[in-house]
């Protein structure tokens, strides 16, 4: 009984999974409604500590391990609906496949002609990130971190209690799309990279632009989650504001030093699921330890002075912004010496 | 814009793809690059564009360094594949695009363009279609109209006429002769069609195995010596 419960359990979390991402593709607004209130209420519950989630998991799962018909009735009940929920919409989505075109995504983005061709490498960027399912991925888990998780993460009493790991949900919080998306920036750009190296787009441009959509990301992101820190951890805003000019001076450009080197394809028209690493290597895992754990490491050093490590990093990170113009060079220099065998890495892997 | 090639070989691993010890195209030149398939037509662009070092050798446009000076991608058009499109784009902002990289302002793009009115009708495309749900056909005369209109000095394209429809391909050739003669274009058109690029090139190289074989001034017998040399007639034909 209890074995066919599990299976059970694990049945209805796969295909109540796959449900979720097609509803989630379908943009219905009716289903983020629910979700909102769901959500919503889910956190109440938690946090005013009414426990009503808890005690409807007890009931279900302390009576199936009791040998419980009904509540073993009551899961399998749960588990065809979500069958019959994700094949609906599989059926759904294959008779509408083909005939399916994204006029709706073909909404521009005006940029000032003033700004030449670096507001059409800046254009280029957003609509990279708006028309294509996997750089869209991206931009939603940042949004999603930035917003719901960090509610979670902030809101349960006595978590990061210290400054040392709180400087990762600082990092995360305004530099979750630098540290997703900016991975695979040039990567990104695989599948028409000739059709740059052949115009007249100075390479310091490109870097530029990118440099510019990577550190506004940060802004965006930091805009968006500091009413969040202002609700749950005023006491944490100094340490959000330090890691703003962290991660837009120092992540963003240890994140373009790694996505400078990046030779391999990347399919952007391809679902952005949580088990497609195409376009990552051992590199960009390994890539994470200078990236992640400086900071980390250096307030944990400096936890009895924890204000004056949180002026550093806030230093650190403003000068690297105000130094933007010097990096973007480094990295155009890089790019010249590695065109050709990024040219020649996106042609193969992509075959 | 006249081009030089200067002992080029490619190798990949042991395989020689392209071994052309001097080779060169005066500015105005309609050339017609052919060759069967594997041949070293396209390594031969993608060299030419800076695409693929060679093993060895150099390339010299206007006497400058390809590897070097990166001044002819300002005044040069070109289009081998889809990846010579930003697919996520629609026709209009493409265009932009390459206008902008050309250093035209939106107005002066649409000037330009409205001058190819003929081959592609942009007045009256469908703006909020995106280029990669474009038939493959469709999508090339995108891509063949972003490397001509700006009028650079130098044109490559490689196999323009394929999967065009008739009509396209009647104007594609008209546009192409225009430019040759009008603006003094150097083009590089490297083709399967035997036809058109004898048809509308004036000079023809023909390229077997990686090495140049004929590079001959087109005349009235060039289709039927080429039609020889790819029927199989090779060791009379071979110069």
């Amino acid at each position: 009984m209890w074995l066919l419960a599990v299976g059970m359990l694990l049945l209805s979390s796969h295909f109540a999974n796959l449900w979720l991402r097609a509803m989630l593709q379908r943009r219905a607004g009716w289903f983020y409604l629910i979700m909102t209130v769901f959500m919503v209420t889910a956190f109440v519950d938690e946090t005013a500590g009414m426990g009503v989630q808890q005690r409807i998991s007890t009931y279900i799962f302390s009576h199936i391990l009791s040998g419980d018909l009904f509540s073993l009735g009551l899961l399998a009940s749960f588990t065809a609906l979500t069958i019959i929920l994700s094949a609906f919409h599989l059926s759904r989505s294959l008779r509408e496949s083909g005939a399916r075109v994204e006029h709706a995504r073909a909404t521009s983005i005006p940029m000032p002609e003033s700004w030449g061709m670096l507001g059409h490498l800046i254009r280029l960027e957003l609509l990279l990130l708006w028309r294509n399912r996997r750089p869209r991925h991206y931009l939603l888990v940042s949004l999603l971190f930035s917003t719901m998780y960090l509610i979670f993460m902030l809101g349960t009493k006595n978590a990061f209690p210290g400054f040392a790991f709180a400087a990762l949900l600082g990092l995360f919080a305004s530099g979750g799309f630098v540290l997703n998306y900016g991975q695979l920036m040039f990567g990104w750009d695989s599948s028409y990279y000739p059709a740059l190296m052949t115009r007249n787009v100075p390479l310091r441009t490109l870097v530029k632009a990118k440099l510019i959509v990577l550190q506004l990301s940060c802004v965006g992101l930091f805009v968006l989650s500091f009413p969040l820190f202002m609700w749950f951890r005023p006491d944490l805003i100094p340490l959000h504001f330090t890691f703003l000019f962290y991660n837009a001076g120092i992540t963003s450009v240890l994140i373009l030093e790694l996505a400078s080197r990046n030779k391999q394809a990347i399919n952007i028209g391809k679902s952005g699921g949580f088990f497609n690493y195409e376009g990552f290597s051992a590199k960009h895992w390994l890539w994470f330890i200078p990236t992640a754990l400086p900071p980390v490491l250096f307030m944990m050093a400096m936890s009895n002075r924890a204000q004056l490590a949180l002026i550093i990093l806030a230093t650190l990170g403003f000068v690297s912004v105000l130094l933007s113009d010097a990096w973007t060079r480094y990295f155009a220099r890089g790019l010249t010496i590695r065109k050709h065998d990024m040219l020649e890495g996106f042609r193969n892997s992509a075959r | 814009m006249h081009v030089d090639f200067n002992q080029i070989e490619k190798r990949f691993g042991d395989k020689v793809a392209l071994n052309i010890p001097s080779w060169s195209i005066e500015k105005g030149d309609l050339l017609g690059l052919v060759g069967s398939n594997g041949a070293g037509k396209t390594t031969f662009l993608r060299i030419l564009l800076d695409l693929l070092l060679p093993t060895s050798g150099s390339v010299r446009l206007d006497g400058r360094l390809l590897a070097i000076d990166s001044s002819w991608r300002k005044r040069t058009g070109s289009y081998l594949d889809r990846s010579f499109l930003v697919e996520y784009l629609t026709i209009p902002e493409y265009l932009s695009f390459v206008g902008a990289a050309f250093g035209f302002t939106e107005e002066e793009t649409n000037q330009r363009l409205a001058e190819f009115e003929r081959f592609l009708p942009i007045s009256r495309v469908d703006t909020t279609r995106l280029l990669r749900d474009l038939s493959t056909g469709n999508a090339k005369k995108v891509g063949i109209l972003a490397a001509l209109f700006p009028r650079p000095e130098f044109v490559v394209l490689d196999e323009p006429f394929a999967n065009l429809d008739p009509p396209s391909q009647i104007r594609l050739k008209d546009e192409l002769s225009l430019m040759a003669e009008t603006h003094q274009t150097t083009m590089i058109i490297s083709s399967h069609d035997l036809g058109h690029v004898t048809e509308i090139c004036d000079r023809i190289t023909l390229l077997d195995a990686g090495v140049v074989k004929r590079d001959i001034h087109t005349s009235e017998e060039t289709l039927s010596e080429l039609k020889d040399f790819f029927s199989g007639d090779r060791q009379t034909s071979a110069t």
